[in-house]
């Protein structure tokens, strides 16, 4: 599997078990490839001919599980500030956290923990604590997955648009053509066997399908 | 005849009280050695149960949280190596520690020449005892706690920047909390009743290695009923509270 992806929204689209989220996990350096090479902004994450492999937490990479991976014990604020630099003051990491709950107007579950959350509301959560992080890259892993459609759309609606101002690559892994084509501006398309079939324009991705179906 | 009589009585009550006061007095100092011969052994294996529960929370935690979360080579062995004394007999597992730490090891030797005493017929020897007694209860149990966190919850941290370290105590142990609290406890409540494994590096020396079990076994010896089942009903009641409460510990305030 080769391919890139530049700043703006890469959706990345395949069968079940052609490896979409094994490709997140790898570029989150969650797990080591067995070959390859894995650059962002021109620094080298991961190349095997080198045996360099930047450790997890100096990617800066804001990825959101699909099961969101909410920290139980903890509240929102809490979640949010998680990732935050430890060595900004503590006023500022609390600024920040208020900023990121407000702009996912989830600013009235600061003290509240996950297990009282509803499904819209814990994804709001995820994605303001992931975005908080000011990451290089963004990974979205089916994150509107367990949301019903019309909430599906209003999130993706909203995110797209704070996705774009972040300015960095951000790859998003769904089964959802429509989700897909209202937030990607590019697809990746796999096979079952995690070879990259078509790339290009999300514009061309029902043309791109097609000519899939039809090679099977 | 009146005053008489009087003094007649007044005389068998100075006789009587004089009588009672001693035998009052016996009876209270007969009271006081029975209860310091069953006080004091419960105090000593409190103390020794505490220090030791401590000392295996630290190497436990850690043991556990290596075998939960990293793949090593040798991590089996180094399994079946913390609880093999759960499985051994507590004359062999003695026996080794007597080889290790004995006055002619030199892990002996090092510890006399650093802090002047022996480890072996001293409550270093007792909490050693009791340590190696209670490690594999809270590898095991500290182990499942941790490996029943999901580990979705790590990887998170991690891409939020955690360190391996910083996930372990900033989610994962926390979230195992409840299993490795009831770890402890039972680690508490083993150590407090270790019996083959103390009097053999530790021996049973009144007032210093002199724990509760070995002070039921000397009572039962020398026919002291009375301590014997004094000391008996603490351990028991003990033993039955600390499985009483992590019962209830893991299975958490809503479960039923």
């Amino acid at each position: 599997m080769a391919f890139e992806a530049p700043a703006g929204i890469t959706v990345l689209l395949g069968p079940s078990g052609s490896g979409k989220s094994t490709t997140l996990s790898a570029i989150a350096g969650l797990l080591t490839p067995d070959a390859g090479r894995i650059a962002v902004g021109g620094e080298t994450w991961f190349d095997a001919t080198t045996s360099t492999n930047l450790s997890v937490h100096h990617r800066r990479v804001a990825f959101v599980f699909q099961s969101l991976a909410l920290f139980p014990h903890l509240t929102a604020a809490q979640n949010v500030a998680f990732g935050l630099a430890r060595r900004a003051t503590r006023r500022s990491r609390q600024q920040q956290v208020d900023a990121w709950l407000q702009r996912f107007r989830v600013g009235h579950l600061a003290g509240r923990k996950p297990g009282t959350f509803s499904g819209g509301e814990a994804q709001r959560v995820a994605l303001a604590r992931a975005l908080a992080t000011t990451p290089r890259v963004v990974l979205l892993d089916e994150p509107f997955s367990a949301l019903d459609r019309p909430l599906r759309r209003e999130l993706a609606q909203e995110v797209r648009g704070l996705l774009r101002e972040l300015g960095v690559p951000v790859i998003l892994v769904t089964h959802d053509r429509e989700e897909a084509r209202s937030m990607g501006d590019r697809f990746v398309l796999l096979d079952q066997g995690g070879r990259v079939m078509r790339s290009g324009a999300i514009g061309d991705l029902d043309e791109a399908q097609h000519g899939a179906e039809d090679s099977v | 005849m009146i005053v008489l009589s009087i003094r007649a009585v007044s005389g068998e009550r100075r006789a009587n009280g004089e009588d009672t006061a001693g035998r009052f007095a016996c009876d209270t100092s007969a009271r006081q050695r029975r209860s310091k011969v069953f006080l004091a052994p419960l105090a000593l294996s409190f103390e020794i149960a505490t220090v030791a529960t401590a000392l295996a929370a630290v190497i436990g935690i850690g043991v556990a949280s290596l075998l939960a979360n990293v793949r090593f080579v040798g991590r089996d062995l180094l399994d079946v190596a913390v609880t093999a004394p759960m499985v051994l007999p507590p004359t062999v597992l003695g026996y080794y520690l007597l080889v290790a730490c004995g006055r002619r090891s030199p892990i002996g030797q090092a510890f006399e020449a650093i802090f002047g005493s022996p480890i072996v017929f001293t409550r270093t020897g007792a909490v050693l005892a009791a340590t190696v007694g209670a490690l594999p209860l809270v590898v095991r149990s500290s182990r499942a706690a941790l490996e029943a966190v999901d580990p979705t919850l790590t990887r998170a941290a991690r891409t939020l920047g955690a360190t391996p370290m910083r996930a372990f105590f900033a989610v994962q142990l926390p979230l195992a909390g409840r299993g490795v609290v009831a770890a402890l406890m039972l680690a508490f409540a083993r150590s407090l009743g270790d019996f083959g494994v103390t009097l053999m590096i530790a021996g049973d020396i009144p007032g210093e290695t002199r724990t509760a079990s070995l002070a039921i076994f000397d009572a039962i010896q020398e026919r002291r009923d009375d301590a014997a089942l004094a000391m008996v009903a603490a351990l028991t009641m003990i033993a039955l509270g600390v499985l009483y409460a992590v019962g209830k510990l893991v299975r958490g305030p809503h479960e039923r």
